[in-house]
């Protein structure tokens, strides 16, 4: 039971220690350093260093209209929030970004060097000097309507889903029935809410078994209620929404086919802000008449296992799948509820050496992401991909929804939990494709027996 | 140099003259007047005329999403102790009273705000975030400072349901003549604003 002491799979002590050691130097220093030969003109000023470094980082969603409380854009409003945003981006709550730097390179990644967050605290510290306003940048220019231009189709939600003035967050998967014209294929989607101020994520996937459209409207709301998307996540970037999140179309070669009688999920995380409010999102479909000249494989990793005692601090689960051919990994997409403390994802070469993917340790449900490489990681045939994670089902955890902690078994609800990642992957040689997606297809039915097993339990207990 | 020296002797005298009329009418009373969004004035601790009731004041800032998050859990609050006055603060000199009113069209409080352009009523209270309670005896005595409950753990880190209800708890005591606990840790929230860093 020793290695359950801690949350973390891998400790990093080495650097906290030498921190506490040197913080009375580095102040001495400082402080030093300031008296004698700092003056008021050598600071960093508003102008010339800080409305850069918010305008790059920041501004896309603290600007008017947009999600996030306040705006960014004057050096007043900047001025009034500063003290807060040196405590945060110092305890690097935002900007929001998870993945721990230095394992896997992501699109869109949002961070802040540690040179810049010490760049913000001084300024803070000075007082938040102006500065010279002719060193002003130009503020960002920020396109009104769809990033990607005119859609082929949009799809609105018929009619507002309304959401109370307080209370928990809500999950809830809508149904759209999409239709696409013969010989066309999606490249890409974008996404667009009509109430920033409440919508936190959105997810899109397809549902095939049409069990969505037989459950929408059952509460006599619009769509349903579910922690976890009610399909299969749509594949790069398409599947995932985030505040700020700007859409990717496919890579080129790659394409969406939409078989008839699919049904496009929108997934909505809301969260309540103080008065009652609507959402009427829109959906946008970008068409090509290109079929894909490649294709992804999502390779499900899984710890269908997962039931955690009552008051355990670090629950851990683990999943792995060896890839019997060479592929590209194009993106991860982790997914755990509110429970989640830690997920791992490390590639195990056939030499025995390993390569860590994808690392968070301080997992946040409500910053959602689907994680697409840079360049995309090749991975040689017999390459084991590793799932590992952590839950923390103890009081002391704030997210866990049960004030008195409960015994927390596998679900898609958000009073269950779930351990998954998803990698998307391209074969590297196009003719084993079909045994990538083959051996995908054998686990994945497993999987799928163990759900529906496990579903018909819950709902015997439910009953019983 | 002349003419500097004039200016600065004269400035100085109308310094000292406001200065002793100012002291005049403080000595007299530490009264703070205050305008609600409406634009109807209001005093707050006179020594002449005390209040009846306890007060609270709630200080908020308009783009404060967790300020309005509260907003049903203060309403629900201020109904369940009808003998005590409650006022929310908007806490930021800058905020004007049509931002104010807009604001209050928004969000329903279910009791009256104050617009505090010289931060009077932040002072006196020594409140330093939003949203941040203070509760004052009828006679201008500090008896609680602190946050709501413990729901915001850290900026985006919430529980779905509070632990310590600290202010509800500290009403009750009150109300007992009984003193109000403090809580340990400050509110979650926006840092209350200042006007220039020197002026206040």
């Amino acid at each position: 039971m020793a290695g359950r002491t801690s949350n973390r799979l891998l400790h990093s002590d080495k650097r906290e220690v030498w921190a506490v050691k040197s913080v009375p130097i580095v102040f001495v220093v400082i402080a030093t350093s300031s008296c004698v030969t700092l003056s008021a003109e050598e600071g960093p000023t508003y102008c010339r260093d800080i409305a850069p470094l918010l305008n790059n980082n920041c501004v896309t969603c603290h600007r008017p209209g947009e999600v996030a409380p306040f705006s960014l854009r004057s050096y007043n409003d900047v001025r009034k929030h500063g003290r807060l945003i040196a405590a945060i981006v110092q305890a690097k709550i935002m900007p929001p970004w998870r993945p721990i730097a230095g394992y896997g390179e992501f699109l869109g990644e949002r961070r802040l060097t540690e040179e810049q967050v010490a760049l913000i605290k001084k300024w803070v510290q000075a007082g938040m000097p102006e500065g010279d306003r002719k060193e002003l940048p130009e503020p960002p220019k920020f396109s009104s309507g769809w990033h990607l231009g005119n859609p082929d189709i949009v799809f609105t939600m018929p009619e507002p889903y309304h959401l109370p003035a307080e209370g928990a967050d809500v999950l809830r998967n809508f149904v759209i029935p999409l239709k696409l014209p013969e010989g066309k294929y999606i490249r890409a989607v974008e996404y667009r809410p009509s109430n920033r101020r409440i919508v936190h994520h959105a997810v899109l996937g397809m549902d095939r078994t049409g069990s969505g459209r037989t459950r929408d409207g059952a509460d006599g709301l619009p769509g349903f209620p579910q922690a976890s998307l009610a399909g299969v996540i749509l594949p790069g970037n398409l599947g995932i929404w985030t505040p700020g999140w700007e859409p990717v179309p496919l890579p080129d070669g790659f394409a969406l086919p939409w078989p008839k009688g699919t049904d496009l999920i929108l997934q909505l995380h809301l969260s309540p802000s103080g008065k009652p409010e609507s959402e009427q999102s829109a959906v946008g479909i970008y068409l090509t008449d290109q079929p894909p000249s490649n294709f992804m494989v999502d390779i499900y990793m899984e710890d269908l296992r997962i039931d955690i005692p009552p008051g355990e601090k670090a629950y851990r689960t683990r999943d792995s799948v060896t890839l019997p051919v060479e592929v590209d990994v194009v993106g991860l997409y982790p997914h755990m509820h509110r429970l989640g403390k830690e997920v791992k994802v490390t590639a195990r070469f056939p030499d025995g050496t390993e390569k860590i993917l994808l690392w968070i340790n301080d997992w946040n449900f409500n910053w959602q992401m689907y994680y697409q490489n840079v360049k995309p990681v090749r991975l040689p045939p017999y390459t084991e991909l590793v799932m590992e994670s952590v839950h923390d089902n103890s009081a002391e955890n704030p997210n866990n929804p049960s004030v008195i902690p409960q015994r927390v078994e596998w679900g898609d609800q958000t009073h269950n939990e779930m351990s998954v990642v998803i990698a998307q992957v391209v074969p590297v040689n196009k003719s084993e494709g079909s045994m990538l997606w083959t051996m995908e297809s054998e686990r994945e039915s497993e999987k799928g027996r163990e759900r529906e097993k496990k579903r018909e339990r819950a709902a015997n207990q439910r009953q019983g | 140099m002349r003419r500097l020296k004039q200016s600065g002797i004269a400035s100085f005298t109308i310094c000292g003259l406001l200065g002793a009329v100012a002291g005049i009418v403080y000595a007299a009373s530490s009264a703070i007047v205050v305008k609600d969004i409406a634009g109807k004035s209001l005093t707050f601790f006179s020594e002449t005329n005390a209040r009846s009731k306890t007060v609270v004041f709630i200080f908020v800032l308009p783009d404060c999403p967790i300020c309005n998050s509260y907003v049903p859990e203060l309403k629900r609050i201020r109904r369940a102790f009808p003998e005590i006055e409650f006022y929310r603060v908007y806490a930021d000199p800058d905020t004007t009273r049509a931002e104010a009113r807009q604001h209050s069209n928004e969000y329903d409080f279910g009791f009256p705000g104050l617009v505090d352009p010289a931060q009077r009523l932040v002072r006196k209270s020594g409140a330093t975030r939003t949203p941040e309670a203070a509760v004052f005896s009828p006679d201008g005595k500090l008896l609680y400072r602190g946050r709501i409950d413990d729901r915001y753990v850290d900026f985006g880190k919430k529980r779905d349901h509070p632990r310590e209800r600290d202010l509800e708890a500290a009403l009750r005591s009150i109300l007992e003549n009984q003193p109000a606990r403090w809580p340990d840790a400050p509110p979650i929230g926006c840092y209350i604003p200042t006007k220039e860093k020197s002026g206040l």
